[in-house]
């Protein structure tokens, strides 16, 4: 797959926790290239830094060393404060626990995101797009796992991110609800032309991404290039 | 041994709890402080009391203070021998007590003395001296010794000499000792109503010098007691009064009557009552926040408590972990407060012991005072943990362990999802104190208590200043107040009204009785003051100028109450001057006053009663301030004037030592309450942030600035805060009408007045308290790692 924009240029990219004896190496120099576009899956054991990668190109989290290029501008050398312009202009995120504010519901949590947004969806558009147009009212202390994540899905991409970054965006979910979230996922994606990189243990899942990265102890052991992405109700989890 | 390895001989909830106070040491500061405080407080106050106490009975005794005081005009000394046959008397002594003025060299205004009489030959057995320089008079010498507090006003060595006009004699009294006496603690001058060593002085002068100076030769006019153990007091006093009636005796009274007692005792009776009031607070405070901060922690180990009962820990042993961490910090905050309540309590003793000029003070509080302020602050302590413990102890094991389901906010209903204007951030703190209503509404409560506990410590100083003002601005617009040695005819008003400097003349009658009414009797100054006087002026409730009834009785309000009268009561009055009547007289005016309990007449019509014909016992004076100076030389010099007393200087020292004795204790008060709101606040928004450090993340990955989540935690603490200051105004407010009403005595009553600065002061400290939370929080929430935080589950 060819494609002309480079999203993010990771250069020699290591993460050190700790000191001494008690040093965690969670990136040893890992070297990537991501294009505007693509849907990237980082598949790993636990502990093999792919969390940790996220975290870095998501700006939550500093390098020890190396650096991370988006659209050409170095975030390793950035201020917290550009950072958080970053995050709130950019970057959309998804966790495995939701995340949400349960004092707001469905809409005034993805309205959170549109008020501090420049060019954003509306909420309702949003929440539609995600298919819980008829919940928008609801506090998420109503809702199910599956339509909190949902929730979490329209609030991170209501403000038309360049990037979304997906944290085991299924991992604590049944099969079923998995694949109505990766279909929201994917529409959205899909929708806005959206670049999105997910962390998961799925294996199941990585035939919807453009590429896999497989990580191991830190580096990233085999990439798979896939031929075409395949929709995510074809897919068996 | 070193702390880790220390912590490896402990059991794993030991541990535990070590690990969690280090973690927490912010909060548990903060919790340990306010505890500190109360206990602090309640040692200081309750020390300073019984020290007090104890030193006064030990002084008491062991200087023979009398038990009862009998004046009179003049008795042979033979009926002293009467009086000790006295049932219920256990040891009388006669003496002279007479009224001089002093000139002092570098003081203006005439000083006014007290001159009393010792045996020439044998030693005093009643209201000792406890001689701190120097020795007695020597027999026959005009020798006196001198009050210390005189002597150290005036700088008075051994061997000075004092100018005096004893009996419109002058003399030069030499002083031959320094001494302190038991019944004169508080040397307040008649009339006035705080002592001031600058313009009293209490001197003892051998008895034959004395009697010659006032032509007493062989007679005494006031007789002193000690009772025996277990007497009537009030048939002792009866017998006294029947003995000493023909010799002019103006009513025997007890120690309780007398007015340096009278105020130590309810200067006693103030340090208990804030004694009583303040700590519980602090203490109520206290287990506040320890429920706070225990709460936080049992919400945030809710899993780890479900994984120990799951391992078959039983329930006891959790509730005691829990209450040993709080048991640390309420550890913390006694040793804290017992340490520095001891060195304040010792401080405020010696500012008493100063002031009371006591021979000797040990602040010894005693170790059941520590013993109960720390039981208090524990008692505190559990309740805070059990309240909040309870809860999550009672789930079962497997519902403990299982990640709580968001929190509920649908049971508010759609609370503020229709104020369009609301922003999200402005949203989500409504919601959370809708969904929190108890624990807001304890914050909000707590800082409140802070400001309140503020306002009512400084509120006694603004009572106690606006019952100055009132007293001297309103009551007593006299420049000076001139008492005759015997009463006047009133044409002497004109010889005062022709001296120079003198801009007004007003003239008042005074004489001793005793006002009975049913069973209850007060020995009572009462003085006949003009109609429509401009000097020295009867008030209304509405602080207006009212007159004396034309006839009859006009009581204060302080008065009335003693005797239990109401207008249109007849009273029985005993004069004890002129022909020494007793009539019955109804009770037509009820006044209020802020001073004292007198009572007043038409002038004209107490001359009538007590049948002397026209006769003045002294005068108020309105002068001309530049001429104040020489006028008093002048006073000072007229043969008929017995003292001379002007109101600035009154007014002077009643300040000052207000200032002393409340100043130092509102301070204290201050102090604390001001940490109280401090470490409310502050424990507030931190447990605001730990528990939010979940949303706080959520929000700044979402893109907020640190400025912007500020807004959505700090808020809900500014919003709290803000409806705190009106709530505490007001609870201080009534906390101010508690105290002034316990402060107020039979001596003066106490207005409630809240100065606007008091409330002001307070509502300040409550912001600067807030503001530097906030700050301390907005550093916390700037230095967040927001990988973290989103770890953590809610």
């Amino acid at each position: 797959m060819q494609q002309e924009h480079i999203c993010f240029e990771v250069k020699g990219l290591t993460k050190v926790y700790g000191h001494g004896s008690a040093e965690v190496r969670a990136l040893r120099g890992v070297d990537a290239r991501i294009y505007d576009g693509e849907i990237i899956v980082l598949l790993g054991p636990s502990g093999s830094g792919k969390s940790t990668l996220l975290n870095i190109l998501g700006g939550l989290d500093s390098a020890t060393d190396g650096h991370v290029l988006y659209h050409g501008q170095d975030l390793t050398t950035m201020s917290e404060k550009e950072l958080t312009s970053y995050r709130r202009n950019n970057i959309g995120f998804v966790f495995q626990n939701y995340n949400l504010m349960p004092g707001l519901t469905a809409e005034e949590n993805v309205a959170l995101v549109t008020e501090i947004a420049a060019n954003p969806l509306s909420a309702p558009e949003a929440l539609d797009m995600v298919g819980l147009g008829d919940r928008i009212r609801h506090f998420p202390s109503e809702l199910s796992g599956g339509e909190q994540q949902r929730v979490a899905i329209a609030r991170a991409i209501a403000k038309r991110p360049s990037v979304l970054f997906c944290d085991e965006p299924t991992g604590a979910l049944d099969s079923k609800t998995s694949l109505k979230v990766l279909n929201a996922l994917n529409t959205v994606v899909e929708e806005l032309g959206t670049t999105m990189l997910m962390v998961t243990h799925h294996r199941g899942i990585a035939p919807m991404a453009d590429r896999v990265l497989n990580f191991r102890d830190g580096t990233i052991e085999k990439e798979v290039v896939n031929e075409a992405r395949v929709q995510p109700e074809d897919i068996h989890l | 041994m070193r702390v880790s390895r220390l912590i490896t001989l402990l059991t794993p909830l030991d541990r535990k709890l070590v690990r969690d106070l280090g973690r927490m040491w912010g909060q548990v500061l903060a919790v340990s402080l306010v505890i500190g405080c109360g206990v602090a407080i309640y040692v200081m106050m309750h020390g300073t009391l019984a020290s007090l106490q104890d030193t006064l009975t030990a002084y008491y005794n062991r200087y023979a203070m009398a038990d009862a005081w009998a004046p009179a005009r003049r008795a042979p000394l033979q009926v002293v021998d009467h009086l000790g046959e006295i049932q219920g008397v256990r040891l009388v002594e006669g003496r002279i007590s007479v009224a001089g003025i002093l000139d002092m060299p570098d003081e203006a205004e005439p000083v006014r003395a007290k001159v009393i009489s010792i045996p020439d030959i044998r030693s005093m057995r009643i209201n000792r001296l406890y001689l701190k320089k120097g020795r007695l008079p020597e027999r026959g010498t005009e020798e006196v010794v001198i009050a210390d507090d005189f002597a150290e006003a005036y700088d008075l060595q051994i061997g000075d000499r004092i100018s005096a006009t004893l009996y419109g004699v002058k003399r030069s009294l030499k002083v031959s000792g320094v001494a302190l006496a038991p019944e004169f603690i508080y040397a307040i001058a008649p009339g006035e109503m705080i002592p001031d060593a600058r313009r009293y002085a209490i001197m003892w002068m051998g008895y034959s010098a004395l009697a010659h100076a006032y032509d007493m030769d062989g007679a005494f006019n006031e007789a002193v007691f000690l009772l025996e153990r277990g007497a009537s007091v009030p048939d002792v006093l009866d017998q006294i009064d029947l003995q000493l009636d023909r010799y002019g005796g103006v009513g025997a009274y007890h120690r309780e009557d007398q007015l340096s007692d009278e105020f130590l005792q309810s200067e006693l009776t103030q340090l208990r009552t804030l004694g009583g009031l303040l700590p519980p607070i602090f203490l109520g405070v206290a287990a506040f926040l320890l429920n706070m901060v225990v709460t936080r922690i049992v919400e945030q180990e809710r899993e780890q408590i479900g994984l120990i009962k799951a391992f078959g820990y039983r329930p006891s042993t959790i509730v005691w972990h829990y209450l040993r961490f709080a048991g640390m910090i309420v550890l913390i905050g006694v040793l804290g407060g017992w340490y520095v309540g001891y060195r304040m309590g010792g401080g405020l003793a010696a500012i008493y012991q100063d002031f009371y000029k006591f021979p000797i003070l040990l602040f010894d509080p005693g170790q059941s005072i520590y013993i109960r302020a720390g039981l208090f602050a524990l008692i505190a302590g559990v309740l805070g943990v059990v309240l909040a413990v309870r809860k999550t102890i009672s789930l079962r094991p497997a519902v403990a362990m299982a990640p709580p389901a968001p929190t509920d906010y649908s049971k508010i209903g759609h609370f503020a999802s229709h104020a369009r204007w609301m922003d999200q951030g402005l949203r989500l703190i409504v919601r959370h104190i809708a969904r929190w209503p108890g624990r807001s509404a304890l914050t909000c409560l707590g800082v409140s208590m802070g400001m309140a506990i503020m306002i009512g410590a400084q509120s006694g100083k603004d009572a106690i200043d606006r019952m100055i003002d009132m007293q001297f601005e309103l009551v007593s617009r006299e420049d000076i107040t001139v008492a005759f040695t015997e009463k006047q005819d009133p044409v002497i008003l004109n010889e005062l009204m022709a001296m120079d400097g003198v801009v007004r003349v007003e003239p008042f009658l005074a004489s001793s009785a005793t006002i009975r009414l049913g069973y209850r009797e007060r020995h009572q100054g009462i003085t006949g003051v003009v109609q429509e006087a401009d000097l020295n002026v009867l008030i209304d409730q509405f602080d207006h100028a009212v007159n004396p009834a034309p006839r009859g009785l006009t009581l204060s309000e302080s008065l009335a109450g003693a005797l239990q009268a109401n207008l249109g009561d007849y009273v029985t009055v005993d004069f004890r001057d002129g022909l020494r009547r007793t009539i019955d007289m109804p009770v037509l005016k009820i006044v209020p006053t802020y001073l004292g309990t007198p009572a007043y007449m038409d002038l004209g019509a107490m001359m009538d009663v007590l049948q002397e014909g026209k006769r003045v016992s002294g005068a108020y004076l309105m002068v001309d301030a530049n001429k104040q100076d020489q006028l008093y030389s002048k006073l000072k010099e007229m043969p008929t004037v017995a003292a001379v007393s002007t109101k600035a200087s009154a007014r002077r020292s009643m300040t000052k030592s207000m200032d002393e004795t409340m100043g130092t204790m509102t301070f204290f008060n201050t102090l604390f309450a001001s940490l109280i709101a401090v470490g409310v606040v502050f424990s507030g928004a931190r447990i605001s942030f730990y528990e939010r450090r979940r949303e706080i993340a959520s929000l700044r990955v979402l893109g907020f600035t640190v400025a912007e989540v500020n807004v959505v935690l700090l808020g809900e603490l500014a919003l709290l805060t803000f409806l705190a200051l009106p709530l505490g105004a007001f609870l201080g407010y009534q906390l101010a009408l508690y105290i002034h009403a316990n402060l107020s005595s039979e001596l003066f009553r106490v207005p409630t007045m809240v100065e606007h600065d008091t409330f002001a002061f307070a509502a300040t400290v409550i912001v600067i308290a807030s503001v530097l939370s906030a700050a301390v929080i907005a550093r916390q929430v700037a230095k967040l790692n927001l990988v973290e935080a989103l770890k953590t589950r809610e």
